[in-house]
């Protein structure tokens, strides 16, 4: 299986696809380790405009760590990040705050504040634009409070808007927090496996909602998973990390389950 | 046969650590040595029982001829406590996000309101009563300030330790969406320690209400100051209608409490 995206030799129906699309993402030789200990090494890859990418590997295979390294919620030790123009290892304070802003990120674990309603935590997705007017829904301004609204509403939850956080169910959680990342207006979603901690019913849903979701309003999307449906069925291209090293990087439709099977 | 037991005997001390052991000990020393300088007299005490019953039936009844100024000086104890206590609790806030690892902006800022809040904190309620009363004069101004400076120490604490056990998680992902610290600790981590600060403040309240009794005593006004009196005049009947009356606000204000801190506590879930 090839390993380096630059050295491959792309489909040619994905080349001509690639080549009408900018690059958001563009990772080169990045190596992380913890405590001495490698978590992955040189690994190089793009994502263009648009794209929906998986991130397919094994657990403890570092997919998690490769997309928070991707907006320096993990230090890298050797290589390059850049996404949206920014250098993302150099960025610091304001300037990574900003970054941050443009980056919608879904956990695994939703997130979500507890106490708070789904509503406020859906304005906490302006935040970095609008500060203390998001703080909680009712210092909101109207507009925004109908912005969270349909935010809510786009993921099918407008009637539990004041409902509790900590009282909505895991699927209901992590539609909330799909929608506090709807509320970003984020130019990149990074999602790391928001169906992991849900059954297979309502990760199914969380993964078509926001699959979909994100094709409709064309945002790039780079998601991480262990589960090789969700890769073939929601992705465009798979990313398969094992070992802590790329060994995939194709797009879902030169792909069979067979291969992606040799990542576990 | 004995040389088979002596194989399979195990001391009677092959358990024993030796630092716990001596650090019994010399807590048995320092006992012994603190039960001299208490001055614990089992003589005095049967020679005082005689004394204990004269004072005991001299409470009974009790008097009933201040009890409206009585009345109004356990009132100024309330409001002494009440504010003492909001304005302590409201202090706390920023005390407690300096002092808390995962709130404060600098290792130099944290040190320096821990230091603070350990100083208000360990520095008797009492010590700083006679402070302020030295300092602005006798009456429940200075016992108001003694009590906001507790409940910094009290409060401060707690805060700090509710907002230092809060999930890491909601912060982190409003940190990954470009929220500033400040916007962080207000939406997401004060949230979060709510049930926990709420608890310490209802806490705060009902030991301000205690301390305020005693603080009367030197002179920081309220219901202390008359209990203080009676006890200089041997109206020991004035003083017992006086203990009821604390007895009576102290439970009162602990049922309110505890019902404040249920009706709180329940409606956020």
């Amino acid at each position: 299986m090839s390993v380096n995206v630059l050295e491959k030799e792309l489909p040619p129906q994905s080349e001509a696809v690639f080549q009408e699309k900018s690059t958001v993402v563009s990772v080169r030789n990045l190596s992380v380790s913890f405590k001495k200990q490698p978590v992955f090494n040189d690994i190089s890859f793009d994502i263009f405009q648009g794209e929906v990418v998986a991130i397919l590997g094994s657990n403890g295979a570092g997919k998690s760590t490769l997309l928070k390294s991707l907006v320096k919620l993990v230090d890298v030790n050797q290589g390059s990040i850049e996404c949206l123009t920014h250098s993302v290892t150099g960025l610091r304070n304001k300037k990574l705050r900003k970054f941050r802003s443009q980056i919608g990120f879904v956990f695994q674990k939703h997130q979500l504040v507890p106490r708070l309603t789904a509503l406020s935590n859906v304005l906490h997705g302006s935040l970095a634009s609008s500060g203390f007017k998001s703080w909680f829904h009712w210092m909101a301004p109207s507009p925004q409070r109908i912005k969270a609204l349909q935010a809510l509403d786009s993921v099918g939850l407008k009637s539990k808007a004041l409902q509790s956080a900590d009282s909505l169910s895991g699927g209901q959680s992590q539609r909330v927090a799909i929608a506090r990342t709807l509320m970003q207006n984020p130019s990149i979603i990074f999602a790391d496996e928001p169906a992991a901690s849900l059954d297979p019913k309502a990760g199914n849903e969380i993964m078509e909602l926001l699959t979909r979701l994100c094709r409709s309003r064309q945002t790039t999307t780079l998601f991480v998973t262990h589960n090789l449906e969700h890769a073939l069925q929601y992705a465009d291209r798979v990313l398969g990390i094992k070992n802590g090293e790329l060994l995939i990087d194709e797009s879902v439709s030169a792909l069979t389950v067979d291969e992606l099977k040799e990542l576990f | 046969m004995s040389s088979q037991l002596t194989e399979i005997n195990i001391s009677r001390f092959a358990g024993l650590k030796i630092i716990p052991a001596l650090m019994f000990c010399a807590f048995l020393l320092v006992f012994l040595w603190s039960l001299n300088g208490a001055g614990i007299s089992l003589r005095e005490l049967i020679t005082g029982i005689p004394n204990m019953g004269v004072i005991a039936s001299e409470m009974v009844p009790p008097a009933t001829d201040r009890v409206w100024p009585m009345f109004k000086s356990l009132v100024t104890t309330v409001q002494m406590a009440l504010v003492g206590t909001v304005i302590g609790v409201v202090l706390s806030i920023p005390f407690a996000i300096f002092a808390a690892r995962n709130t404060t902006p600098s290792i130099v800022v944290y040190s320096a309101a821990r230091g603070l809040i350990s100083l208000f904190r360990t520095v008797p309620d009492i010590a700083w009563a006679l402070f302020f009363v030295a300092s602005v004069g006798l009456g429940p101004f200075a016992g108001t300030l003694a009590l906001v400076v507790d409940t910094i120490g009290f409060c401060g604490r707690f805060f700090a330790e509710s907002l230092e056990e809060t999930d890491p998680g909601p912060n982190q992902a409003l940190q990954t969406l470009g929220a500033k610290p400040l916007d962080r600790i207000i939406c997401c981590q004060i949230p979060m320690a709510l049930p926990g600060m709420i608890n310490a403040s209802l806490f705060a309240l009902e030991k301000a209400v205690r301390s305020s009794v005693i603080l009367g005593l030197v002179g920081a006004g309220g219901i202390g100051v008359e209990l203080a009196v009676s006890m200089e005049m041997f109206r020991y009947d004035q003083a017992m209608t006086i203990i009821l009356m604390i007895f009576v606000l102290v439970v009162s204000v602990e049922q309110l409490s505890a019902f404040a801190r249920k009706s709180i506590l329940d409606s956020g879930k």
